[in-house]
């Protein structure tokens, strides 16, 4: 190893642990995006969660209130869809959509802390915890959405329809979602297949109730025409979904999009 | 599974048990509430992120292994790292009560009960005397209070730059010295290959 490769790995980890402590600034979240060796690191990123973790358990108030009786109510409430679903597949391990990949070109700010957000949160943090758990009784993402539709008391399902920019070729599918479980799936068939490097799909959960924005529900690429399925992954709670769109945004999506490509929308009546 | 045959409640969960989310709540239900609480003022915000930390928990809980760490440590990485996303998204640092010049002294009146603590956090704990005074201040502010690293400089009269420095630092240092502790204590069970 030279001085350099010392040197340049000291930053690395001095990054690392500014990550985890979440006091990187916008330069450094973007010197840290833009290292190749960050994406070696998930290892030490985990053992850093880890030992944040537990220096918080160290001093932990002993006497704390406990919450109220109405939010643990909602809890248990919201659970029982999810727990459903953990009966019928025990490991989930394949049905978890897949982390967003780093994309390889430059990044914005903005676009970092998308990426930061949805992949650098908790399934990377816990990566080699998650890793370590893989089962083969894992079911389809298929068994997933049937299991859904079977059990959720307070389903959504809508049919993909064209929107501000549409395909050239109609594309079928739909949505389902489950407010309870705070989980749901996307079927698509004839959608164009997407070059991730050039650019990938966003799904986008417009709930007033909620936001002003439209929440990120997710990166995702389409690799095939035929039928696909995918998970959605709402980076926020959603209450009230009055539609879902799509756009196209650059690889890694963004933060807010300009919505200048939505090729399809799905609103709920 | 523990070595007693007997499921954790994670793994409860991760089979679809619907009792142990009551035993979840009961058991963890006050660690993220205060966790919640300390990361957001707002007594409405720390509602919607215990309920979306709760909707991560049950839905990685088939993912929980012990013989990488605890429940406890493992529901607490999913509570840290989502209150930090939240913060994050809404560009805000974490608003913590308001601390008295004695903070990092008075936490200690509330420890809890060194025997109640899970192996992770004793290997912390030992390793936080090891940190220079100044690491130990800093981090414990930051992770412990949930103090932002701008509060920590105006409280301590430290430049910005100084303590995100001890901070990085203190992590990373606490970081080893916890792997050596277990390789020390693999050493000591005849575990080591």
């Amino acid at each position: 190893m030279t001085p350099n490769d010392d040197l340049s790995s000291k930053r690395e980890r001095e990054l690392l642990a500014g990550f985890v402590l979440g006091d990187l600034s916008a330069e450094e979240l973007q010197e840290f995006s833009e290292s190749n060796e960050i994406r070696r690191q998930e290892d030490d990123l985990f053992r850093l969660e880890q030992t944040a973790a537990a220096v918080l358990l160290v001093n932990r108030m002993k006497t704390t209130d406990d919450m109220p009786a109405s939010l643990r109510r909602r809890i248990q409430t919201q659970a029982e869809p999810q727990l459903q679903l953990n009966a019928t597949a025990e490991s989930r391990t394949d049905i978890n959509i897949s982390p967003r990949t780093l994309p390889d070109r430059r990044l914005s700010t903005r676009e970092v802390f998308a990426w930061f957000v949805a992949a650098a949160s908790l399934l990377v943090a816990c990566s080699l915890w998650f890793s370590n758990g893989a089962t083969s009784s894992a079911v389809s993402l298929a068994q997933a959405r049937d299991a859904l539709k079977r059990q959720a008391s307070d389903l959504i399902e809508v049919a993909w329809a064209p929107g501000t920019s549409p395909f050239k070729e109609k594309v079928a599918g739909d949505v389902v979602w489950s407010n309870l479980g705070q989980n749901g799936f996307m079927r698509f068939v004839g959608m164009p297949v997407n070059d991730p490097t050039v650019e990938q799909y966003q799904l986008w959960i417009i709930d007033p109730e909620r936001d002003d924005e439209p929440i990120d529900g997710g990166v995702f690429d389409i690799t095939s025409t035929d039928e696909c399925l995918v998970e959605i992954n709402a980076k926020l709670r959603v209450d009230r979904p009055v539609a879902f769109a799509v756009t196209i945004e650059k690889p890694g999506g963004v933060v807010v999009s300009t919505q200048e490509r939505l090729p399809l929308l799905a609103s709920v009546k | 599974m523990s070595q007693s045959g007997e499921k954790s409640i994670l793994e409860r969960i991760a089979s679809g048990d619907q009792q142990a989310v009551s035993d979840c709540l009961d058991r963890y239900g006050r660690l993220v509430w205060f966790l919640a609480t300390r990361y957001n003022k707002r007594h409405a915000d720390a509602e919607d992120a215990t309920q979306e930390i709760f909707m991560e928990i049950w839905k990685n809980s088939g993912r929980f292994q012990s013989t990488l760490g605890s429940e406890e440590t493992f529901i607490t990485m999913i509570a840290r790292r989502r209150l930090i996303d939240r913060c994050r998204r809404a560009s805000v640092q974490p608003e913590t009560m308001q601390l008295t010049a004695d903070d990092a002294e008075l936490s200690d009146l509330y420890v809890e009960d060194q025997a109640e603590l899970t192996d992770e956090a004793m290997k912390a704990s030992e390793c936080l005397r090891k940190l220079s005074e100044e690491q130990h201040q800093v981090i414990t502010l930051s992770i412990q209070q949930g103090v932002s690293h701008d509060g920590i400089s105006r409280k301590l009269g430290m430049p910005l730059g100084t303590v995100k420095s001890y901070a990085r630092r203190a992590l990373l240092q606490l970081r080893d010295c916890m792997s050596r502790t277990v390789m020390v204590l693999n050493a000591a069970e005849g575990n080591v290959r």
